[in-house]
C-alpha cells in the first residue's frame, strides 16, 4: 500500500469512527433541537400544562447575545419591601462564589451558561392571572377566568420568543430562613391580597388603601422574602433576563419572571439588591421584556386583546388534556396517590352497560348525562363513593365533579385528582384528593340561589336570606377545615343567578374571613 | 305553621324554604345534600334516612326524633332542637354553628371530626359518644378552639356551653 493510500486510508477510518461514535446526552442536546436543554428542564418541572405549552420547542431560535431591555415602572413597587429586602447585598462575595458555581454546572446547546431565543418584534398586553376575575380597564369589563388562561397561554407562546435564559436554581439571591412557614402555606397569598387591594382601592379612600397597604406589608413583607426565594431564585423553571434597564436606576437589573405564578423580581445585577417584585396582574407584563432599542412603546405595536385571540386558540381544549408524565408530584402515600390522567382509574371497571345504567339512573339532566358519557373521568369523579348508595351519581357529585375539572383545565393548579377512598379513614370527609399541587385536597361548594317551591316552579331565595346564607356558608367552609391549611376552597357560583353572583361572592369570602382570614385566602371562586 | 308538606312525598336532595312538617315518620329515605332554610320540624321520627351533606339553616326542631340516621357532614346553623332525641346516628363530620340545644338527648353517636361552635345548651344529654384520636371533636367559642378526643373531656368543655 503507498502512502497516499495508506492516508486515505487512515482518513476513511477515522471518518467511521466519528460517524458512529458514542453521542453523549449533552452532545445530543447541542445538535438537536428535541433534546433541548430548555425543553427537558422545563418537562422536568412541568406542574401542569402552562409549562408543557412553554417546552413546546417549535418556536425558539437561537440568538448569540442578549438584548437589552428597559423597563417600565410597575405597580407593586413597595419602598417599606425594597428596604427590607436590602439585606440581601450583605453576602455579595459568597453570592459571587456560588452564582459561578452554578454556571458551570449549566449545560446548553451552545456551551454556554444559558439559552437565548429569538427577540421579539411585537408588544402584547395581556391579563395575566387566570385565577381571579380580572378587570380589564380598556374593555371595561370583568374577564372571565377561562379567557385569562387562554390569554395566558397566547402569552406563553408570545413569550418563547423572548430573549430569555432559564437556568438553574439561582441561589445567588438570598433571604433569612425565619419566615419559611406563612408563605409556604400561602401560595395564592400574594395575588390574593393584591386584588384585595385593587378591589379596595375601588372604593375606599387613598388614605385607606395607603393604610390597607401598609397593613399588607406589615403582615408578609418578610414572608415575602422566603416566597422569592422558593419561588424565584430556587425555581429552575424561571425567565431570567440580564442586563435589562431599570427606568429609574442607573445599574443593570436582572430580572426573574415566572411564568407559572406571574411572579417576578427585579435584582440590582451590581449590588446583587432586589429592588422589586410582585405579581404581574394588572400590569402590562410583556413590557417587562420590552425592548430598549426598540424605543418608545408604540401604541400600534400594542396589539390584539385576550378575546380577540381566542379563535386562534381553539385547539387549547385539547392541549388541555396533555399532561406530562415525567412530571414530579409530591408525595403520597401509595394509598392515597391520585391517579393521573391518562392512567387506567376506577372508571375503567365499569362496562359500557353499567355505566350507561349509572347515568341514567342519575335523573341528571340530558345535557349532563351526555357529558358524563362523553368524559370518563367526568363520570369517574361523580361518583362519591361517600354516598348511602354506592355508585350512584347525584347532582351535587356531578356538579361537584364538574368543578374541580373545570378548575383543573382552567388554573392548573393540581395535576391528579380523584375522590376519596372510602376505605381509608383519613379521607372520609374530603370531597377530592389532589396531587401535583401543594393542596392535598379539595373542598367545593356549589350553592344555590332558588328553592324547591312544591306549590310550582322554583323560585328565587329573596336577597337578604341569601346574603345571610352566603355569610354563613363562608364561615363555615372555614370552620370545616379548621387546622388543615393544604385544603383549596372552590366556590361555584354555577347555581347563583347573575346578578347576585357578585354579592353572594363577597359575602361567602367576607364570612369566611371572619372565620379565618388567613385560610380564606385559599378560596378560589368559579363561575363568577 | 305555615303549611303542612308531607316530608314523605319528598325524593332526592331537595331546597326548601319557609316550610313546615309536623306529625310524620319518614323512614329510610336519601335526602342527603339537601338545604332546609327557615323550616320547622315538629313531632317527626327520622329513622335510617340519609342527611349527608345536607344543610340546615335558620331551622327549628321540636320533639324530634333523629334515629339510626346518617347525618355525615350535616351542617346546622343558627337552629335549635327542643325536646330532641338523637340515637345511633352518625355525626362525623357534622357542624353545628350557633345552634340551641334544649331537653335534648344525644346517645350512641359518633362524633368523627364533629365541630362544634357557639353553641348553647340547656339541659341536654350526652350518652355513649364515640371520638377518634385522628379527628377530635373541635369545639370553638368566641373563636377558640379546642379539640376533644375522649368524653369526659368534652363533658368538661361542653360545661362552658350550658345557659342557666
Amino acid at each position: 500500500m503507498s502512502k497516499k493510500q495508506n492516508d486515505l486510508f487512515t482518513i476513511l477510518l477515522f471518518s467511521i469512527f466519528c460517524l458512529v461514535k458514542p453521542v453523549s446526552y449533552d452532545e445530543m442536546v447541542s445538535r438537536h433541537r428535541i433534546y433541548s436543554q430548555e425543553t427537558e428542564l422545563v418537562h422536568k418541572k412541568c406542574s401542569n400544562l402552562k409549562d408543557f405549552v412553554l417546552s413546546v420547542p417549535d418556536e425558539l431560535e437561537l440568538l448569540e447575545k442578549s438584548n437589552e431591555i428597559i423597563l417600565p415602572k410597575i405597580i407593586n413597587a413597595d419602598i417599606k419591601a425594597i428596604e427590607e429586602v436590602k439585606e440581601i447585598s450583605s453576602n455579595k462575595d459568597e453570592n459571587f462564589e456560588l452564582k459561578k458555581k452554578a454556571k458551570t454546572n449549566i449545560k446548553t446547546r451552545l456551551g454556554t451558561d444559558s439559552i437565548f431565543v429569538e427577540g421579539w418584534s411585537q408588544i402584547r398586553t395581556f391579563p395575566a392571572r387566570p385565577r381571579l376575575n380580572y378587570y380589564d380597564s380598556v374593555e371595561q369589563r370583568i374577564v372571565r377566568p377561562r379567557l385569562l388562561f387562554q390569554a395566558h397561554l397566547t402569552c406563553n407562546s408570545e413569550q418563547n420568543k423572548l430573549p430569555r435564559k432559564i437556568t438553574k436554581q439561582d441561589k445567588t439571591v438570598k433571604f433569612k430562613k425565619n419566615f419559611r412557614k406563612i408563605f409556604n402555606e400561602n401560595y395564592e397569598v400574594f395575588g390574593y391580597n393584591l386584588y384585595l387591594e385593587e378591589d379596595l382601592s375601588k372604593n375606599a379612600s387613598k388614605k385607606e388603601v395607603i393604610k390597607a397597604k401598609d397593613n399588607l406589608w406589615k403582615k408578609y413583607k418578610s414572608a415575602s422574602q422566603e416566597y422569592l426565594r422558593e419561588n424565584l431564585f430556587r425555581n429552575p423553571c424561571i425567565i431570567k433576563s440580564e442586563k435589562c434597564k431599570y427606568l429609574d436606576t442607573s445599574d443593570y437589573v436582572t430580572i426573574y419572571y415566572n411564568q407559572l405564578t406571574d411572579l417576578f423580581a427585579i435584582v440590582n445585577q451590581k449590588s446583587n439588591c432586589l429592588l422589586d417584585f410582585g405579581i404581574a396582574t394588572k400590569v402590562k407584563y410583556a413590557e417587562i421584556f420590552a425592548y430598549k432599542s426598540s424605543g418608545s412603546l408604540k401604541a400600534t405595536d400594542i396589539c390584539l386583546s385576550p378575546n380577540e385571540k381566542l379563535e386562534e386558540n381553539s385547539d387549547i381544549d385539547e392541549l388541555l388534556q396533555i399532561n406530562p408524565s415525567s412530571t414530579p408530584s409530591r408525595e403520597f402515600p401509595k394509598s392515597k396517590q391520585p391517579p393521573r390522567q391518562g392512567q387506567s382509574s376506577d372508571y375503567s371497571k365499569y362496562p359500557q352497560s353499567k355505566k350507561k345504567k349509572l347515568i341514567a339512573e342519575s335523573g341528571l339532566p340530558l345535557d349532563a348525562q351526555q357529558k358524563l358519557l362523553k368524559n370518563p373521568e367526568l363520570l369517574e369523579l361523580s361518583i362519591d363513593p361517600r354516598s348511602a348508595r354506592s355508585d350512584k351519581i347525584d347532582k351535587q357529585s356531578f356538579d361537584e365533579a364538574e368543578s374541580i375539572l373545570q378548575l383543573q383545565k382552567e388554573t392548573g393548579l393540581f395535576e391528579g385528582v380523584r375522590r376519596a377512598n372510602t376505605t381509608e379513614k383519613i379521607e372520609w370527609d374530603i370531597d377530592f384528593i389532589l396531587s401535583g399541587s401543594r393542596y392535598d385536597e379539595a373542598d367545593i361548594k356549589t350553592p344555590t340561589s332558588f328553592y324547591d317551591s312544591r306549590k310550582g316552579p322554583k323560585k328565587p331565595i329573596p336577597q337578604d336570606l341569601l346574603d345571610y346564607l352566603a355569610r354563613e356558608s363562608g364561615a363555615k367552609s372555614i370552620a370545616q377545615k379548621i387546622g388543615s391549611k393544604r385544603c383549596l376552597h372552590v366556590l361555584d357560583l354555577k347555581d347563583i343567578q347573575p346578578h347576585q353572583k357578585e354579592a353572594y361572592k363577597a359575602n361567602f369570602l367576607q364570612g369566611a374571613r371572619e372565620a379565618d382570614p388567613v385560610l380564606a385566602e385559599h378560596i378560589i371562586v368559579q363561575n363568577e | 305553621m305555615i303549611n303542612f308538606q308531607r316530608l314523605e312525598e319528598v325524593d332526592g336532595p331537595i331546597t326548601l324554604l319557609g316550610e313546615s312538617f309536623s306529625n310524620e315518620t319518614i323512614s329510610d329515605k336519601i335526602l342527603s345534600n339537601s338545604r332546609f332554610y327557615k323550616c320547622e320540624f315538629e313531632n317527626i321520627i327520622f329513622d335510617n334516612v340519609v342527611f349527608r351533606k345536607s344543610e340546615f339553616s335558620l331551622c327549628r326542631f321540636q320533639n324530634c326524633q333523629i334515629l339510626g340516621s346518617d347525618l355525615t357532614r350535616v351542617e346546622f346553623s343558627n337552629s335549635s332542637f327542643t325536646s330532641c332525641e338523637f340515637q345511633q346516628v352518625d355525626l362525623s363530620g357534622s357542624l353545628f354553628s350557633k345552634v340551641e340545644l334544649s331537653e335534648t338527648k344525644f346517645e350512641g353517636i359518633l362524633l368523627i371530626g364533629s365541630i362544634l361552635s357557639d353553641l348553647k345548651i340547656r339541659n341536654t344529654r350526652f350518652h355513649d359518644l364515640q371520638f377518634s384520636e385522628t379527628y377530635p371533636v373541635r369545639i370553638n367559642k368566641l373563636k377558640k378552639v379546642r379539640e376533644v378526643r375522649d368524653s369526659s373531656s368534652f363533658q368538661e368543655i361542653l360545661a362552658d356551653f350550658y345557659l342557666e
